[in-house]
């Protein structure tokens, strides 16, 4: 790659996608799938970002830009920092617009309306006035995708790479050091997903059994486990179900409606290439979509 | 140059430049700080106020002795460092001048990222501490006598003088790194090889660690030079 630039791995976020080298991070997300932002930094001073908007019809891309360079002009002058822009059809990305502005720091990125999904997608890579920023951002968002082809949507970040159909949507997400947690639902479904560091430390004392069952969502579900493989790695497979009064009555009231029964499915593994544990759990799914988001996930 | 930040009252201060001297939880003890030669302008005496306003003095004198170093004396009860610099001898901005007579106007210290993963924790070496054989490690740290109220309590409910922390496996390692010649930033690359989280993950968590090992004042930290690239 030029520049020893590898853009290996994969960050993932409400459908929009792109790879960065292996040492940068998410460092920030918010929105959903309509409107959103992603952020990614490298150890150093370069930073790639990503906001999104879902668009019903085909929007003027250009007038959007105008405004989007507008607000980073204002802000660029009340902190009083020469501002120079400019903007060109794009010749790096297909349909695009691309722009390049100097304020504080170097931006190249561009803007697009993406014909299939009708997002309209701003990227951009900015650094410092010695960082190479146009290769960077080149590379970069040439591998920026905001739609999947197969219907499943890549959630990608902080070691964690798993694939959702897209009808699931993100409803709760928990980054912390050392722990992850983003959980999904789609009508009655509910999907989470878990990744924990340090297994070497938190196995020092506790079977993956033990742990699954007493540190885990899992201790709140009355339920029943096998002790199993996954991807090779040794596994604990759970079935249960909640326990609550609120959920009994509300099973109760399910079962009138005919509706899927209150059932928690999930598989708990130990990773020991990355040092980490895994764990998907389906509440009201079928065993079969345990076993796809299984399968997408890759653990090491 | 010798910088040191200190975690007092829960809000970072750097002391910066050759006038400002410091180090944290330093008692009852005399510690040599090296500096370079461009620092010492001058032979001199240099004072400090106790952080705990005791209204005694440290003394900072250049060592002549030593190779370009100065010898602070502290006295039994200090604990950590002040800013030793008079307000009307350096530049400052209007706020800040303000800020010394006002404390709620002072305007916070901000650490850039850089600058805190330059930096060069050391720990306090007055503690102790042991491995278990666990892997753990167990820090003794002096309590703090500073009232006579504590020192009657320890002596009239046999308290001990000491209390411990313990440390786990990674914490640990973390401490043994924090040796005055691991930056942030190394301690930082090691932890991500040991524990094989991401880089992002251990540089939050190795961060905050050391944060609250300087709150308790068991580390404090020493300007580093620039980040290599």
């Amino acid at each position: 790659m030029k520049h020893g630039l590898a853009p290996e791995q994969i960050v993932g976020w409400q459908g929009v996608s792109l790879r960065v080298p292996p040492d940068w991070s998410v460092t920030g997300f918010q929105g959903d799938a309509k409107e959103g932002y992603l952020r990614i930094d490298s150890p150093g001073s370069l930073v790639a970002e990503v906001r999104w908007a879902q668009a019903r019809k085909a929007v003027d891309v250009r007038k959007r830009l105008d405004a989007y360079l507008n607000l980073v002009e204002r802000q660029a002058k009340k902190r009083k920092v020469t501002f120079t822009g400019r903007i060109k059809p794009s010749e790096d990305w297909e349909g695009a617009l691309e722009f390049n502005y100097r304020a504080d720091r170097k931006v190249r990125g561009f803007i697009r309306q993406c014909p299939q999904c009708r997002r309209v997608v701003i990227a951009q890579v900015s650094g410092d006035k010695d960082d190479a920023v146009v290769n960077v951002a080149n590379q970069l968002l040439d591998t920026l995708q905001d739609h999947s082809e197969d219907g499943w949507w890549t959630w990608a970040l902080l070691g964690l790479v798993v694939r959702l159909p897209e009808r699931f949507a993100l409803v709760k997400s928990q980054v912390m050091s050392g722990y992850l947690l983003l959980q999904f639902r789609s009508r009655y479904t509910e999907v989470s997903v878990e990744r924990w560091g340090l297994a070497d430390v938190t196995l020092k004392r506790w079977t993956l059994a033990e742990w699954a069952l007493q540190a885990t969502e899992w201790k709140r579900l009355k339920r029943q486990y096998t002790q199993g493989d996954v991807k090779q790695h040794p596994a604990v497979q759970l079935v249960g179900r909640r326990l609550a009064p609120t959920v009994w009555l509300r099973r109760k009231i399910e079962r009138l409606v005919l509706r899927r029964p209150e059932e928690v499915r999930g598989v708990v593994w130990h990773c020991e290439p990355s040092n980490r544990i895994y764990s998907v759990r389906v509440e009201r799914g079928a065993e079969e979509l345990l076993g796809q988001i299984i399968d997408s996930v890759q653990c090491h | 140059m010798l910088h040191f930040v200190q975690h007092d009252k829960r809000v970072p201060v750097i002391l910066s430049g050759a006038k400002n001297l410091g180090v944290a939880m330093v008692r009852d003890a005399s510690l040599t700080l090296s500096m370079t030669a461009g620092d010492c302008h001058s032979e001199r005496s240099e004072e400090s106020r106790c952080s705990n306003r005791c209204g005694c003095f440290a003394n900072a004198q250049h060592d002549m002795t030593g190779k370009q170093g100065w010898t602070v004396t502290f006295c039994r009860d200090f604990v950590g460092a002040t800013e030793r610099v008079p307000p009307y001898a350096r530049e400052m901005s209007v706020r800040e001048f303000i800020g010394k007579f006002i404390p709620a106007v002072k305007p916070k210290p901000v650490l850039s990222r850089q600058e805190a993963l330059t930096a060069i924790p050391i720990r306090n070496p007055l503690l102790e501490w042991e491995r278990t054989e666990e892997g753990e490690l167990l820090l003794k740290v002096p309590v703090e006598q500073r009232s006579l109220v504590i020192r009657w309590a320890i002596a009239a409910f046999r308290l001990p003088p000491v209390r411990h922390i313990q440390l786990d496996e990674v914490g640990a390692a973390v401490w043994e790194l924090c040796d005055g010649e691991h930056t942030v930033e190394s301690i930082v690359q090691q932890m991500c090889k040991r524990t094989r989280m991401s880089r992002r993950e251990v540089e939050a968590s190795v961060s905050m660690f050391l944060k609250m090992l300087a709150d308790r004042r068991l580390v404090a930290f020493k300007r580093g030079g620039k980040k290599k690239a």
